[in-house]
């Protein structure tokens, strides 16, 4: 029984990461078809800035925390000028595909270079303290993931559903050509997206190294991950990748242990697969997309 | 209010505008008519700045806005309503209309929208009914009304309307036309692209038919509407 | 002339020939000229070749980025040293297993997610490389774990052992054949009809070529050939292990065929030259990937045609003033009527019969109880204000949109339009409202895919170029310079219809319909952008089709041409049917000119 408490929150907090992670790749999605294949290795990133910094650095912890994200956000604004803007050429080009790829590998190669290949955790201020529920122990730090995730999640939200930014992104997701006609910039709104998209990376990355060794080639595999949970939700619906992304934490953490671990890859990615054919949409997306007469 | 001279665009070989001039005053409404591809959209883009014309003048009260970004000209009060309708359709009707507002919502602002709803949901009480739905579900009658009173939220000076009768049952093109001669006289300026010559011509002053990106023929309202040229030219004969 | 044409182009051909020979022949040679160190060097660029040249049918034929190239080499090289270490199997029949293992398994990824499409297949193919890392890093018992397999036999023939220079050879006729293969491939149907499908899915499928079967055979080329080389790799170099085939190796892949140029023949060469000889000229032990990385980038914002396909665009408008004029003839009655379908009944009678078709968008309600009746051998129109709805039943005819509601009836035969290929499978043949040519291909070539479905030639006589398909590729040359002809097109044909002014666009297009040998044609506003002489020529190919037993449907804006060349007229105002009749009765009809022009006072003055 403890057991089984115990993975379902580690899976839980996995999940959230993974969660976090996909709602990158959904924010910029939506807004114009395309999103950022070096995800993960930004996650890696923040990551090792956040450990750069809190520990080598001695910055206070939310310093770190602040720092990895924004220095993480402002980077994408520079890959979506770069390795996006150009390329975005409607539903059936693929070069960004390949540019942010390109920006992927550099990224984790120079990451290499000047980081080497040493991996630490930074310690999160909620120390290394047990919870105990049920004769079970979780440590506070892998639990405190959830509300955290949860509150990023409400605030995302309401940013999406009040503020006027959370509408422009809607509207460029909908109809890009109304929003230039109405003389809004739809450059500056999908730069907009990816920054945020950016910073849920920052945030997943310095998040994760409070609990988890962060290494320069955990970013790949990370970010297919997250890839994976957008597909199963359908990239276009955040709270379905969220419950997807539970979902998997969780079912991982129990192959893992009652399985294997080498079967967990195949079965995650051959869920994919399955769900591509059966629901090219996704899993939860009732909705059908709108043709134009 | 608008005065267009000598525009030229063209789209690499195609030349789609070939020296147009126009002139629009305040509140008063100006037709422009003739065949599919004759340039009508190119004109209202141009003006709009979603086109950079290659040669003439455009100003706006007087002002020069030639070659201005959409985001510049929208600023200065012209407003486009697109063919098509162009509707955010996943988005809901009020939150289509606050699109139109293209500013950030404070607590000023906040008062001056939903006074601003009031009045576009006293003019069209059947997007009031609708205002929590999202805009895919309306009819096409009721799209056309949500972007025509989408593009009167920021209080244009100037309202550009490209075909606003398309596909559209004529009851419900006798309603927005209504509209539009309502909001001219309230003081619009208002150029009007549309298919349907005789009824645009029925509430505008003067009237332009443009035949292969150049004005064939131009004059009042009653002039063109006796001039057997102009169904000859609108139907695209050669 | 024409003998002359042809004639040059039999010397083209043949200096094509006497080139690659004499390069093979050269390279052939290398074994004796460097050392061991570059000849494996040059071993491993004809590794690179072999893979990525499957890898060019895939990405520059079929549009598909594959970013897991390295994990079906990895299935080759596993599966067919494990069998030959494990059971002392031949390589021969090893190297063969690996190949359809690989087969196999790409089938596995491909077959469910071609449907889906281009970014998640590539998402899908990067997890299956990343995937299948790690199961060889794990599975010890089949793979011997991180360290992998060690001592694998080198192949044999008799009491001949090869070695690295026996291996070099062997390899440089494998990928000298795979470049043949490929260049064949370009020059048939499924080439064409996968670089159409690329290009265009609609106006592909519209030709009833359909997406699945040629992208699935692209992926299936690459896969054959990534297990082949692995294979080979695997007993040229005695040892593997899982490092071999990471991620990194699946990059360097790409970067080959998009470097060297994606969708030519000779590209992956290139490519995979620079890619092994660069980081030894650089000596770069650190940031490799970097590197690569960076050549990416730059190859995408400088060179998106890659190397040989920017060198390519340069010569090509220089070189090919030698060889634009066209073969031109004057088409016999008997050689005009074989380019038709017979006709299939009688004119006068019903071909294609709709009703109570209804189609809503959202809220909108596009199409309202249409029902209509077209006479076989007759041109009918669709006239009416935009947005009334003319496009949308066209699509929904064609297959395009489904309906709502409604019956269809083709030929007396229950229809339902399920998509746009098996529709144009039943003999409807449609153009777009706007150019949907395939701009990578030359007039000729978009006029022959839509021959495509007729010749049906099979994609391993395709492969091999075999002489029945020599003769029917020659045959599809000439149906669709008669066609051509027959349309009255007089440019240059084997100019990329990229190039082509709009007018001829146009034309094009309906010689490219009219391959599928419809019996009913759906043009849809073919006279938009046309000049006035134009239209003329088309008004004589409607009728000269008519004449030929063809029916057309016409959605067309030019009122006069629509009076001239209609047998009936219909006319739609927002969604629904307002009248049916002849030209005189229907175009003059008030109610008609008040959806036109929308006031009852003109309806009334042009009564008289």
């Amino acid at each position: 029984m403890s057991l089984i408490l115990q993975l379902a929150i580690s899976g839980l907090s996995v999940g959230c990461l993974y969660a976090l992670i996909a709602l990158g790749y959904s924010l910029t999605f939506v807004v114009n078809g395309t999103l950022n294949m070096s995800q993960g290795q930004l996650v890696m990133l923040g990551g090792v800035l956040m450990f750069g910094f809190a520990e080598l650095g001695h910055l206070p912890f939310f310093v770190s925390f602040m720092l990895a994200a924004l220095i993480v956000g402002l980077l994408n604004l520079g890959i979506e000028r770069l390795a996006i803007r150009k390329f975005d050429k409607g539903v059936n080009s693929i070069e960004w595909v390949l540019s942010t790829i390109a920006v992927g590998i550099i990224i984790q190669d120079v990451a290499l270079y000047v980081n080497g290949p040493d991996e630490g955790v930074t310690p999160s201020p909620m120390g290394d303290e047990m919870l105990r529920i049920a004769g079970a122990g979780i440590y506070w730090k892998e639990f405190v993931f959830l509300p955290v995730v949860a509150v990023l999640l409400v605030l995302l939200i309401l940013f999406y559903k009040k503020s006027h930014w959370g509408l422009w992104l809607r509207a460029t997701a909908d109809n890009r050509t109304a929003v230039e006609i109405m003389g809004i910039s739809s450059n500056k709104i999908v730069a907009v997206a990816y920054v945020l998209s950016g910073l849920l990376a920052g945030i997943g990355g310095a998040l994760m190294s409070t609990n988890y060794a962060v290494s320069v080639d955990i970013g790949l595999p990370l970010g297919l991950k997250a890839i994976s949970v957008a597909i199963l939700a359908g990239v276009n619906n955040p709270k379905g990748i969220v419950a997807a992304g539970l979902i998997l934490g969780i079912s991982e953490a129990f192959i893992g242990q009652y399985i294997s671990t080498a079967f967990r890859e195949m079965f995650v990615y051959g869920l994919v697969i399955l769900v591509l054919y059966w629901k090219p949409m996704g899993l939860f997306n009732a909705r059908k997309t709108i043709v134009k007469v | 209010m608008l005065s267009i001279k000598g525009l030229e665009v063209r789209y690499g070989a195609i030349h789609a505008l070939k020296g147009v001039d126009v002139e629009l005053k305040e509140g008063e409404i100006a037709a422009v008519i003739g065949s599919n591809g004759a340039g009508k959209t190119t004109l209202l883009q141009a003006v709009l700045g979603l086109v950079r014309p290659n040669a003439g003048v455009i100003e706006l009260g007087g002002k020069p806005i030639t070659r201005m970004s959409a985001n510049k000209t929208s600023n200065l009060g012209v407003s486009l309503v697109p063919e098509g309708r162009e509707v955010f359709g996943t988005l809901t009707v009020t939150e289509n209309l606050r699109m139109g507002l293209k500013k950030k919502i404070g607590s000023v602002t906040k008062r001056q929208f939903e006074k601003e709803l009031e009045l576009v949901f006293e003019r069209f009480p059947r997007l009031h009914e609708r205002r929590n739905q999202l805009a895919f579900t309306l009819s096409g009658g009721e799209q056309q009304m949500l972007v025509l009173s989408r593009a009167m939220i920021s209080k244009p000076r100037l309202l550009l309307l490209d075909e606003p009768s398309l596909g559209l049952a004529p009851i419900i093109v006798n309603e927005i036309f209504a509209t539009i001669n309502e909001l001219a006289y309230e003081g619009t300026a208002i150029l009007l692209v549309e298919q349907m010559a005789h009824k645009a011509l029925s509430i505008a002053k003067r009237g332009y038919v443009v035949d292969n990106g150049s004005i064939a023929l131009q004059g009042s309202s009653t002039a063109l509407l006796n001039d057997d040229r102009m169904i000859k030219a609108y139907l695209g004969a050669h | 002339m024409i003998q002359l044409i042809e004639r040059s182009a039999g010397y083209r051909a043949a200096a094509g020939w006497i080139v690659g020979l004499a390069a093979i022949g050269m390279l052939a040679a290398g074994p004796w000229m460097v050392d061991t160190y570059y000849l494996n060097l040059l071993f491993m660029i004809g590794i690179f070749v072999i893979t990525c040249t499957g890898m060019n049918i895939l990405i520059g034929y079929c549009g598909i980025v594959s970013i897991g190239h390295a994990g079906l080499m990895a299935i080759g090289a596993y599966m067919s040293s494990f069998l030959s270490t494990k059971y002392g199997l031949s390589f021969w029949s090893v190297a063969l297993i690996g190949m359809v293992v690989s087969l196999l398994i790409g089938s596995l990824i491909a077959i469910p997610t071609i449907r889906a499409g281009g970014v998640y297949l590539s998402m899908i193919t990067i997890a299956f490389g990343v995937v299948i890392h790690e199961v060889l890093i794990r599975w010890d018992a089949f793979s011997g774990g991180p360290l992998g397999i060690s001592g694998i036999a080198k192949p044999q023939i008799g009491s001949y052992t090869f070695d690295l220079k026996g291996m070099y050879i062997f390899v440089l006729v494998i990928s000298a054949t795979a470049l043949l293969l490929a260049r064949n491939l370009r020059r048939s149907s499924w080439g064409r009809s996968m670089i159409a499908t690329k290009e265009n899915e609609i106006a592909a499928a519209s030709l009833g070529i359909r997406k699945f079967a040629v992208q699935y055979a692209g992926f299936a080329i690459s896969s054959v050939l990534a297990g082949l080389s692995g294979a080979i790799y695997a007993h040229a170099n005695s040892f593997i292990s899982p490092d071999t085939y990471n991620f990194q190796t699946s990059v360097q892949l790409v970067l080959i065929v998009i470097l060297g140029g994606a969708g030519r023949v000779l590209g992956p060469v290139i490519g995979a030259v620079i890619i092994v000889f660069l980081p030894e000229l650089l000596d770069m032990e650190k940031l490799r990937m970097a590197l690569y990385g960076g050549i990416m980038f730059a190859v995408l914002f400088f060179l998106p045609k890659g190397i040989v396909g920017t060198l390519d665009g340069w010569l090509s408008p220089r070189l090919r003033r030698y060889a634009s004029a066209n073969p031109r003839q004057v088409l016999s009655p008997e050689e005009a009527k074989a380019l038709f379908a017979s006709p299939v009944r009688a004119s006068g009678q019903p071909i294609l019969m709709l009703e109570g078709i209804q189609k809503h968008f959202g809220g909108l309600h596009a199409l309202k109880d249409v029902s209509l009746t077209v006479e076989a051998g007759t041109i009918h129109s669709l006239v009416g204000p935009n947005g009334a709805g003319k496009t949308t039943l066209l699509n929904v005819i064609s297959g395009l949109y489904s309906s709502d509601q409604g019956h269809y009836t083709l030929r007396g035969q229950p229809l339902i339009p399920r998509s746009l290929s098996a529709v144009a499978e039943l003999g409807i043949a449609r153009t777009f409202q706007h150019s949907r040519l395939f701009k990578e291909l030359t007039v000729l070539e978009n006029v022959m895919t839509g021959l495509a479905k007729r010749a049906q030639s099979g994609l391993g006589a395709s492969l091999l170029r075999l002489p029945g398909q020599h003769r029917s590729e020659r045959l599809m040359v000439e149906t669709s310079h008669a066609l051509l002809d027959l349309i009255g097109y007089e440019g240059d044909r084997h100019m990329p219809a990229s190039q082509l002014p709009y007018g001829h666009q146009r034309m094009v297009e309906i010689a490219r319909a009219l391959a599928t040998a419809p019996s009913l044609l759906l043009l849809d506003e073919p006279a938009a952008g046309m000049t006035a002489l134009e239209i003329e020529q088309l008004e004589q190919l409607l009728r000269k089709l008519v004449g030929h037993g063809l029916t057309v449907i016409l959605i067309e804006h030019h009122m006069d041409f629509v009076q001239r060349v209609s047998d009936t007229v219909t006319v739609l105002d927002f969604g629904k049917i307002i009248g049916t009749g002849s030209p005189e009765q229907m175009l003059s009809d008030p109610r008609v000119i008040q959806a036109y022009l929308g006031s009852e006072e003109v309806a009334a003055s042009a009564e008289h």
